[in-house]
């Protein structure tokens, strides 16, 4: 732990990979369009979903689709899973060609954290844990076909599950 | 469009919540994380976790084993990236 710690979004990128993803940056505050939805009630009283961007899917899914990115280096699969509640590593495929996947693999906490988040519900830390959550594949360029395509269906089924507040683990 | 309300950690790529297998630190992680939802009132929010990755940069492991199609494609302009700042 480190009071007052800022948080160097580049740290782990090597020094070329950092000087490029620099490059296109923009050196001044986002400006433009935020939504914002206050939160309705405290924490131990919210349905709350996970979505990570990580490319897990199940096994017995489709995997997200590496080989056309291969081919195409700027195309990423637009898709979406669903995972539900009490799905662990041994019920997951996890494909993503910008990070060395082997970690979620042994422990899926460390991306999609559902069983520490089944321990919160538990604890009555979190009202309740949709019984859904989703996985998208983040490798997305301002894309309008990934908000109809993957980010609208997730929307309905989280209003179906009276979803409340999400947490996003970006990849 | 922008964030609503952020949680920034300084973790390894593909492990934000933290190290496999180490339920109290992602407990941890987590708790501060969902606090952020209680805190913000504003708009693009950011809260920095005051969390360290006990491990150099070098070690994470975190890259893929082969170097991504997009970095593989954009290579050239990397090099001078870098060269520009060295």
């Amino acid at each position: 732990m480190e009071q007052g710690k800022i948080v160097d979004g580049f740290r782990f990128l090597p020094p070329g990979l950092k000087a490029w993803v620099r490059s296109f940056i923009p050196e001044r505050d986002f400006n433009g369009y935020i939504p914002w939805t206050p939160l309705s009630k405290p924490l131990h009283q919210i349905t709350l979903a996970i979505v990570t961007s990580a490319g897990i899917s199940l096994k017995t899914d489709p995997p997200f689709n590496m080989e056309r990115e291969k081919r195409e280096p700027l195309w990423g699969d637009r898709s979406f899973r669903r995972i539900p509640k009490g799905t662990t590593e041994n019920d997951i495929d996890v494909n993503h060609l910008h990070i060395n996947t082997k970690w979620i693999k042994q422990d899926i906490n460390v991306m999609l954290p559902l069983q520490r988040m089944a321990e919160f519900e538990k604890e009555g830390i979190i009202g309740r844990l949709a019984p859904t959550a989703y996985s998208f594949y983040g490798f997305q360029w301002e894309n309008t076909d990934f908000l109809r395509e993957a980010i609208e269906p997730i929307s309905i089924g989280m209003k179906e599950e009276g979803v409340e507040a999400v947490l996003l683990t970006p990849a | 469009m922008g964030i609503p309300r952020t949680a920034a950690i300084e973790y390894p790529y593909g492990r934000p919540v933290g190290q496999v297998g180490d339920r109290e630190g992602q407990r941890k992680v987590l708790r501060e994380a969902l606090s952020v939802l209680e805190k913000a009132d504003n708009p693009g929010e950011v809260y920095h976790l005051p969390f360290t990755w006990p491990e150099e940069p070098k070690k994470t492991d975190w890259q893929p084993p082969e170097m991504s199609p997009l970095i593989k494609y954009y290579l050239e302009d990397i090099k001078k990236a870098r060269q520009k700042v060295s």
